[in-house]
């Protein structure tokens, strides 16, 4: 039999140390990113106590089904017409101004999945208020004082403090990507309010794709209410502009 | 011998083998290198392409993005590095240093230094903008801080032509058994860490109705935000069998790579298999960053001697050809023999 060659005591100590550490981080992967289990809830949790953030990760890629509707968001601005009167600029589908940048690229900019980002941010967190509560957040809550305004409707309306801090997070982050849309969209008006809207539409089921004539799912609309345009400093603004003035056909 | 005393020897030879693996030679060596090299390259590619989208994406253009910043895990110390709100010139600087740290990644130099200087700045940078992101972000993360501990530039680097040149044979002492046992423990993380991205995501799919009635890759290929190349997609949709085997072989590929790995014959085709859909899904979905990312770390599943043996004949026919260049002519073999002579494979391949 070959002799094992001589190795030093503490190299062999290391290695089992070496070992339980990486086995333990092992063990917390797993329990991280498996799906969730009675063992996850009972043992799991020590295991997993030290993966966020620097190994916060997840792995449902297209899963358990692939999502089979677009995401869009949509803004639009209102404004003072020359002669006083209120005006209305036509939605603009900002998703499809930010798609159009990987389109045909091997190697695209890294932000044309914002808008799809954002729809999923927001549309969780207003999931997360009831029926009364999300009339709330379609109603209009314009001027100065809107989103003080709307944070009382809110509460009024029984959301919990926690919950609105995290709804208004969520809408804030929305109506400052359109706020500073509309800036570049309609550089000749100043925007005396803003709405979003998301959107989503199914697309034409497989069993159906040879049928002729075949129409995709009408799309289906959330159309939130009219605020006042989200204040950003001069260079908030022209960091946007500068590539989102690119983008605008 | 009796049956205990053979469990007893089976044991023990096991034990042997497995301390010989963690404490007497650097694995995937040349694996480490190449996923070193594509992280580098993958990272500068991704920054200098952004460069002229850099403030919508990560600086102060990506205001609307703080409010998820302000509620992260991570430390507010990386707002020194990337804030989002530092002036635009500021932010210009660190920007290219990190895409200039990013090419030293590549390089290989000082890799001890610039791995953790990557890890931070990458961090830092990214965390700005939660709005962009894929698993390929998630990914480099994770796997930068495994690297922490490997030695990333035994090989094909700027560190290694500058030992061997200095202490010529002895660049594999370096740190000694614990450098060996850490860059083994990292090796050991990295390839657990991708079976987990790839066993959990066929697992999380196999739950799926679309996934099981063979159509799911259908319905990923309909949407916008994947829409990249529609015409070929909208070929690929038309054949109903195309669209189960894609499905299906995405999933199987996931769900078995572990195993496939065992084996040499099943290796090949589990990396060949997985690289396809890798490069599949980059080019078709527009997720080439992610793509490549996967691709880099399953880099490290190629055997050393693999990567000798094709670098080795890949640098005679560079030379060869170089050589019949310089001649004019094209004696057949002619050098062939000499350039034979002068290559050398590392003893330990």
């Amino acid at each position: 039999m070959e002799k094992s060659p001589a190795r030093p005591v503490r190299a062999r100590v290391a290695m089992v140390v070496a070992l339980a550490v990486a086995g333990f981080h092992m063990i917390g992967t797993f329990f991280y990113t498996a799906p969730s289990t009675p063992a996850t809830a009972e043992v799991g949790g020590p295991f997993t106590a030290h993966m966020r953030p620097y190994f916060g990760q997840s792995w449902r890629i297209f899963a358990p089904d692939p999502q089979t509707i677009d995401l869009r968001i949509w803004v639009r601005a209102a404004y003072d017409s020359p002669t006083g009167e209120q005006t209305m600029t036509d939605w603009v589908n900002l998703s499809e101004v930010f798609n159009a940048q990987v389109h045909h690229a091997v190697l695209p900019a890294r932000t044309w999945r914002i808008p799809v980002s954002l729809h999923r941010y927001h549309s969780g967190a207003l999931e997360d208020l009831s029926d009364t509560q999300q009339a709330v957040a379609f109603a209009d809550h314009t001027g100065a004082e809107g989103r003080e305004a709307l944070r009382d409707a809110l509460l009024g309306a029984g959301a919990s403090v926690s919950t609105v801090e995290s709804y208004q997070r969520a809408e804030d982050a929305l109506y400052e990507l359109g706020s500073n849309a509309a800036w570049v969209l309609w550089p000749d008006v100043a925007p005396g309010a803003v709405q979003m809207s998301t959107s989503t539409q199914g697309v034409v089921p497989f069993s159906e794709r040879h049928t002729t004539g075949v129409q995709r799912p009408a799309e289906s609309f959330v159309r939130l209410g009219w605020r006042a345009p989200l204040e950003s400093t001069a260079a908030e603004r022209a960091g946007f502009a500068e590539a989102f003035g690119r983008y605008v056909p | 011998m009796s049956t205990r005393q053979q469990v007893t020897h089976s044991l023990r030879e096991t034990v042997r083998a497995g301390e010989s693996w963690m404490l007497d030679s650097r694995k995937a060596s040349y694996g480490v290198a190449v996923l070193r090299i594509g992280f580098g390259a993958i990272l500068a590619v991704q920054l200098a392409v952004t460069w002229p989208d850099r403030h919508l994406a990560w600086g102060a253009g990506r205001s609307f993005a703080q409010g998820r910043v302000d509620t992260d895990d991570f430390p507010a110390a990386l707002d020194a590095l990337f804030s989002g709100s530092s002036p635009g010139v500021l932010f210009d600087l660190q920007y290219l240093l990190l895409l200039a740290l990013a090419v030293a990644l590549m390089l290989g130099w000082r890799a001890r230094l610039v791995v953790p200087l990557v890890l931070v700045g990458y961090v830092a940078l990214v965390r700005t903008n939660p709005f962009i992101g894929d698993g390929g972000m998630q990914l480099m993360r994770i796997v930068l801080v495994y690297l922490l501990i490997a030695d990333t530039s035994g090989r094909w680097s700027i560190d290694a032509r500058r030992r061997e040149r200095r202490h010529p044979g002895e660049s594999r002492a370096r740190l000694g058994w614990p450098g060996t046992l850490l860059h083994n423990t990292a090796v050991l993380l990295i390839a657990f860490q991708i079976f987990v991205v790839y066993v959990a995501s066929a697992m999380y799919k196999i739950q799926g109705g679309l996934w099981q009635h063979g159509s799911a890759i259908y319905y990923v290929f309909q949407l916008d935000e994947f829409s990249t190349w529609p015409e070929v997609t909208a070929w690929l949709s038309g054949s109903g069998t195309l669209i189960t085997v894609l499905t299906y072989s995405a999933v199987f590929v996931q769900l078995f790579f572990p195993f496939l790995l065992l084996r040499r014959g099943t290796r090949v085709v589990a990396l060949v298999a997985i690289t396809g859909m890798h490069l599949g899904i980059g080019l078709l979905m527009g997720l080439m960053y992610f793509s490549l990312t996967m691709i880099a770390i399953d880099a490290i599943f190629v055997r050393d001697v693999t990567y000798v043996t094709v670098s080795t004949r890949v640098a005679r026919w560079w030379r060869e050809r170089r050589a019949r260049r310089r001649a004019g002519i094209s004696p057949p073999g002619a050098a062939s023999a000499a350039e034979e002579h002068r290559t050398t494979v590392p003893a330990d391949a």
